[in-house]
């Protein structure tokens, strides 16, 4: 029996590393046919939204910032530079108006602020990702998320399409879709 | 896996992600083999690690004893912060450049979605007036000593096992009403043959610490403080302990007192009184009391002169009746980039009410960080 519970509970526990997360970010949004960046703008560039007043949030934002910058040096997407910026909730327009990422990584950690991110998201049509499992259940696009030992994505399809995605079936075959609301 | 290990390996040569296989990248190890461990999940779960401490080192000269420089605490503070509603701190100490080591405390504290109830539970200072459980760390003292009561009446740093209730409510702008309730172990004077009959009773309150496990008597000890803050510093609080303190009877300790600080513009003011009474079996009870008043200026953001009174009335022998005189000064050098560095300095005459007097000078440097 404890041997159940702690296999049960390896498997729903923590979340992919953010390298990881970063480069599966990457990789999904290469299936998003809507896919198009400013013309000669150079870099992709993901927004990782916190809630500057949950500290555990604040620090998921900031390793998911280090990972980004270490893989930016490291990968293309489809040959543009990948970077990132923060941006604190209670800022996100102003944020989203001044740095105009293509898409949005949402910290694990903000629950708070998360109804308004999500608004704001949709009103921008851009795309929302996770690697918490508790966001993504509360409404963010796309998780990416950890089950038994192995990396999973979770592709809510009424809600990324809101926020402007168009993914490939390519894509969805691999993931886990949630269809309807 | 094969993705991020391809990467790694290229690293001079940055790869399109469209080059990459999704398939591949999904089958990273999310358990962590290399990288595991249950540290590492914690880590991954919302766990917001901290690690502080403070050093104090001083010199100093007292009547009848040799000068010395003193290493006194080096005491580091190891905690977390998960998910903002659930904060583990332990104080560990190293005290006199690491004669002795110990726990000063180790808590856990489990917030509510109010502020008028946290749980606190472990090893944890005893909200016996202000000074214990807020004051004591030597970067927020006045004064290099601590006031004579709360080294002979509370046993200065006191700390108890066992749990604690505690919060606060506002009562208007810039007030606020706060408790504090608990039950522990609680202060149990040693008795080297507990099985002898004889009764080991009305010692000094500072030898009972470290009761870490009842294996005596089964009864706790309860305690409280309630208290209000208000604007420019001010606090005011009354509190109260009773346990029993004796192994070989079920003799109680009662102690009391009350606390003031007020900090109106460049004036800082501080009193304590405590009191306490020891049953005892064979002769009448042990009534111990003392206080203190502090009053200092800050001249400027760097310079605080302080002077403090002290009265201990002991309960024993005449000449451990006793007042104090201490005259003080802080000096922050840089109040605003390291404002928990101070350096002080006090000179101190004590005159017992039998017996001679005696002088006391002591220098401090304390940092927090």
């Amino acid at each position: 029996m404890g041997w159940l519970f702690l296999a049960l509970w390896m498997a729903h526990a923590g979340e992919i590393r953010p390298d990881q997360q970063a480069l599966l970010l990457l990789k999904v949004v290469s299936y998003d046919r809507e896919r198009s960046r400013a013309p000669g703008e150079p870099s992709f560039r993901i927004g990782v939204v916190y809630d500057e007043g949950h500290p555990a949030s604040v620090r998921a934002a900031e390793r998911m910032m280090e990972a980004i910058t270490h893989l930016g040096a490291k990968v293309r997407l489809d040959g543009a530079e990948v970077e990132a910026v923060l941006l604190p909730a209670a800022e996100l327009e102003e944020g989203l108006e001044r740095d105009q990422p293509d898409v949005l990584y949402v910290a694990a950690s903000s629950e708070g602020p998360l109804g308004r991110i999500l608004a704001t998201a949709r009103a921008y049509r851009l795309t929302t990702f996770t690697g918490s499992d508790e966001l993504y259940e509360r409404g963010v696009g796309v998780g990416l998320l950890a089950r038994g030992g192995r990396a999973r994505l979770a592709i809510d399809l009424a809600r990324v399409r809101e926020e402007g995605a168009d993914f490939s079936s390519s894509l969805l075959k691999v993931a886990d879709v949630r269809r309807r609301r | 896996m094969v993705g991020l290990a391809l990467i790694g390996a290229l690293a001079a040569e940055p790869i399109d992600v469209l080059d990459l296989d999704l398939e591949d990248l999904l089958e990273v190890d999310t358990v962590g083999s290399a990288e595991g461990s249950f540290g590492y999940r914690l880590q991954q779960s919302g766990v917001v690690p901290f690690l502080h401490a403070y050093a104090v080192g001083r010199g100093y000269a007292e009547t009848g004893q040799v000068p010395t420089f003193d290493l006194h605490y080096f005491n580091v503070f190891v905690g977390a912060e998960i998910q903002g509603v659930v904060i583990p701190e332990v104080q560990l100490e190293y005290e006199h450049g690491g004669e002795i080591l110990e726990m000063r405390y180790g808590q856990v504290d489990i917030r509510t979605p109010t502020d008028a109830l946290t749980l606190r539970i472990g090893k944890f200072m005893v909200p016996m007036g202000s000074y214990n459980e807020l004051l004591y760390p030597e970067f927020l003292t006045p004064l290099p000593d601590r006031p004579l009561v709360l080294r002979e009446v509370v046993p200065v740093a006191w700390a108890e096992v066992g749990g604690q209730l505690r919060g606060g409510v506002t009562v208007g702008e810039g007030w606020k009403l706060g408790y504090a309730a608990y039950l522990v172990n609680g202060l149990e004077q040693p008795d080297a043959d507990p099985d002898d009959g004889v009764v080991e009773e009305g010692g000094e309150l500072r030898d009972m610490r470290g009761n870490h496990r009842d294996r005596y008597a089964a009864d706790k000890a309860f305690g409280f403080r309630v208290g209000v803050q208000g604007p420019s510093g001010f606090a005011a609080g009354a509190s109260g302990y009773n346990g029993r303190y004796t192994i070989e009877a079920s003799n109680r300790l009662r102690m009391y007192g009350i606390d003031l600080a007020w900090s109106p513009g460049s004036l800082l003011l501080q009193a304590e009184f405590f009191g306490a009474q020891m049953e005892r079996t064979t002769t009448e009870d042990r009534r111990l009391w003392g206080l203190y008043g502090l009053v200092g200026i800050k001249l400027d953001p760097h310079v605080q002169p302080v002077f403090q009174v002290d009265l201990i009335r002991p309960g024993a022998e005449r000449s451990r009746d006793r007042e104090r005189y201490t005259l003080g000064l802080r000096f922050w050098p840089y109040p605003v980039k390291v404002p928990f560095l101070v350096f002080k300095a006090s000179g101190a005459l004590t005159t017992p009410r039998e017996g001679e007097r005696s002088g006391r000078a002591v220098a401090q440097m304390a940092v927090g960080f």
